[in-house]
């Protein structure tokens, strides 16, 4: 699904290179859930942008299904993002003017869907994530929690082949975290969406079939585990919250 | 993205930032206002002086002059009436030509008890009249015909009939003559007050007998008898067939016996067999000094032309030039008021024009701070993969619609200021302020307003109000272009990471 070669990212700062990136070459599968980790500074950030095609990199390629995003036109990008990619962010980034509903709504506005249609997938979407009742409340009004399942409602709308989340559960504690997280990889199964996760967390990284560990620009360690292995840490991480039995 | 929801979404963002909205709208509706007024007070002027320059006579009437003309200029003729005639937008061309080949008196009533004396007769092309704008009290125009024998079609002017005067009363009596000069009722009088202002005769009755319907002897005088020691005359009868509509603007005519070229220049022959002068042939001859070479020339004095409408004036007037006729028209007079009028006007223009840049930059200015504030949401949109056109579309249409609800407030406002500028007098006095405020005088017109006295001050016509919409729309739409290009160039990535 996601395919990278020669991967490199160099920022010109002054008159300084630095190389966030040296070398990457991936291949995440369709229906994997990818965590980058790493210590900050290690450019997983950076290289989450490359694959999402936020940012364009020096050299090399990056592949989404089968396409080569690298070489497209901002709007051509902007098209391809819009009918393949979602995004979740640690800052939730919702429109503070719009309520949950038409955040969720809002990829489907963006593509042209009529309003009936859109505020009624938004409003699935939004109970599957267990957050009907905020349909009609503007984020201001809404627990950090509450605002990052809009969010990934909103990442989920418009069924995309592949996710990106850039440390989803950062601003959230230890407990809404567990949760959050849960119901991100309980929607991820169910549609078979690639999802690839940045985060400096090494226990939530477990949870996933491939950690990504970098350091310093370049991959330390590619692991893939097995479904025991995550069936273990999964359970283990969730442990202490799985009687509340919401999901 | 759907057009509907582009404009739903921009029109809540700027429903979300009321205040700065409001104040930007603001600054467009006083610059919508400042150049509709503006206008409208141009507009108002310019009818104004069209009304007055319309009392002073016909605005599509050129009189060619044969004085003046340039050297190696053709004769002002028969012929050059008729290439008049092809000029284009010209709908009639004849002369107003008056002998000098005869004089005599035109007399009526029973013993020539009436007399005018060195009446005025004018020979007309009969087939232009009509054409010329001319038009009837009574009557007809058909002057075309010869007549039986010495029997002469003729029209009258209105005012005609006050040639007459009374010979059986002494000249010094003030009731020899039925005058405006001379009745006592209109003695203080100078203009005209026998006609109302279409032109129409008040009070017919106050001729000393009915023109229309009385013989009118016309006593050509041929000579002197020495042995009887009196003035010979040669008759003809003139017959009135219709009485021309007078206008104060029109002097001759309300005031001429009219008759055909063709039966002046029968009169022309007449009188030089009865005199046995050898002197020039018929037909408009007259003398003239010219270029330092005395002579007899054909053609007339002048000859009027009659242009379809005032703004193909300019045009005639310049076809006529070429020929090279000195011309005279009140067109041009127009145009030298107007032109005074326009410049006013610009300067007044170019103070509402500054009004309105200044509102520009001031959306310019909202927007901008818009898309700094909004700078998070605009990557978001683009990181969602909102198109760069849709980006683009939502804050030109956020600038259009200040502009355009500006335009609309703007429009508005000066519907009323329209209004108060139109009624200042009536409202200085319901609120007991004395006041000489001559707005007309700002525009170098000061005494259009005694001439015009109905004039408005500010007029808006429709087309106004629609261009000053589109105007105000457009330059929002404008203001909002750069601004707009800065949301397209953020970069998405900036932008969520913004805080």
């Amino acid at each position: 699904m996601i395919y990278t070669e020669a991967l490199r990212k160099v920022y010109v700062i002054g008159k300084e290179k630095v190389v966030a990136l040296a070398n990457i070459n991936l291949q995440i599968a369709q229906g994997e859930v990818c965590c980058i980790v790493g210590q900050s500074g290690s450019g997983k950030s950076t290289l989450l942008n490359m694959l999402a095609g936020l940012e364009k990199p020096t050299r090399g390629i990056v592949e989404i299904a089968g396409e080569n995003i690298t070489t497209m036109s901002e709007n051509t990008l902007a098209n391809f993002r819009r009918q393949n990619l979602g995004f979740i962010f640690q800052s939730y980034n919702l429109l503070p003017q719009l309520t949950a509903v038409e955040n969720v709504a809002l990829p489907l506005m963006i593509s042209g869907r009529p309003k009936r249609e859109r505020l009624h997938r938004a409003k699935k979407v939004l109970s599957q994530m267990g957050v009907e009742s905020r349909a009609t409340h503007k984020p201001s009004e809404m627990s950090g929690g509450q605002q990052q399942r809009v969010g990934i409602a909103r990442a989920f709308v418009t069924k995309p082949k592949v996710i990106f989340a850039d440390e989803p559960t950062g601003n959230l504690d230890t407990h809404t975290t567990k949760q959050v997280l849960m119901a991100m990889l309980a929607r991820v199964k169910k549609h078979g969406t690639t999802f690839v996760m940045v985060t400096h967390e090494p226990k939530l990284a477990a949870c996933g079939n491939r950690i990504i560990t970098l350091l310093d620009g370049k991959v330390i360690e590619n692991k893939i585990q097995t479904e025991t292995e995550i069936e273990e840490n999964r359970r283990i991480l969730f442990s202490e919250t799985s009687e509340t039995g919401e999901f | 993205m759907r057009l509907l929801d582009l404009f739903q979404f921009s029109t809540d963002n700027l429903r979300r930032r009321k205040g700065r909205t409001i104040l930007t709208i603001i600054g467009v509706v006083v610059g919508v206002c400042a150049i509709v007024v503006m206008i409208s007070l141009g507009i108002a002027v310019n009818r104004a002086t069209d009304d007055m320059l319309k009392g002073w006579g016909d605005l599509t009437k050129i009189e060619v002059m044969r004085w003046g003309a340039q050297s190696g200029t053709p004769d002002l003729d028969d012929d050059m009436v008729a290439q008049f005639r092809e000029i284009p937008h010209v709908v009639g061309a004849t002369p107003m030509y008056q002998t000098t080949e005869f004089y005599g008196n035109i007399a009526a009533g029973s013993g020539n008890r009436y007399l005018a004396e060195g009446a005025m007769i004018v020979g007309v092309d009969p087939t232009a009249l009509e054409a010329m704008g001319y038009e009837l009290e009574t009557g007809n125009f058909d002057i075309a015909g010869s007549g039986m024998g010495n029997r002469i079609p003729i029209l009258i002017g209105n005012q005609t009939p006050f040639s007459f005067r009374d010979a059986k009363k002494s000249w010094s009596s003030p009731n020899s003559m039925k005058s405006p000069m001379y009745d006592e009722n209109y003695i203080e009088i100078t203009n005209l007050p026998n006609y109302d202002e279409n032109g129409t005769l008040l009070n017919p009755d106050d001729f000393f007998f009915d023109v229309m319907h009385s013989k009118l002897t016309f006593r050509m005088e041929v000579g002197y008898d020495e042995t009887r020691q009196e003035i010979k005359y040669k008759d003809y009868e003139l017959v009135p067939v219709g009485m021309i509509k007078g206008s104060m603007n029109d002097w001759m005519v309300s005031n001429s016996f009219i008759m055909s070229l063709d039966n002046m220049k029968k009169l022309e022959k007449d009188h030089k067999r009865a005199v046995g002068s050898s002197s020039g042939g018929g037909g408009g001859m007259v003398s003239y000094a010219y270029g330092g070479q005395e002579g007899t020339v054909e053609g007339y004095d002048s000859v009027f032309v009659k242009i379809d409408d005032v703004d193909n004036m300019a045009d005639a007037e310049k076809q006529i030039k070429e020929i090279g006729y000195q011309i005279s028209s009140l067109s041009e007079t127009r145009d030298q008021l107007m032109g005074q009028v326009a410049q006013t006007q610009l300067m007044l223009g170019g103070l509402a024009a500054i009004s309105l840049f200044v509102a520009a930059l001031n959306i310019m200015n909202t927007m901008t701070m818009a898309i700094t504030e909004r700078t998070r949401e605009i990557g978001v949109m683009k990181v969602l993969g909102c198109s760069l056109g849709n980006i683009r579309g939502m804050f030109l249409v956020e600038s259009g619609a200040i502009g355009f609800v500006g335009g609309i407030a703007g429009c508005m406002i000066s519907f009323l200021l329209s209004f108060v500028l139109n009624h200042i007098s009536q409202i200085l006095s319901f609120l007991q302020i004395q006041s000489d405020f001559d707005i007309a005088s700002a525009f170098g017109l000061g005494g259009l307003t005694s001439q015009v006295p109905d004039a408005k001050l500010s007029i808006i016509p429709l087309w106004l109000y629609l261009f000053s919409l589109v105007f105000a729309t457009i330059v929002g739409l404008i203001s909002g272009i750069a601004p707009a290009n800065r949301a397209v160039k953020i970069s998405s990535l900036e932008a969520i990471r913004h805080e």
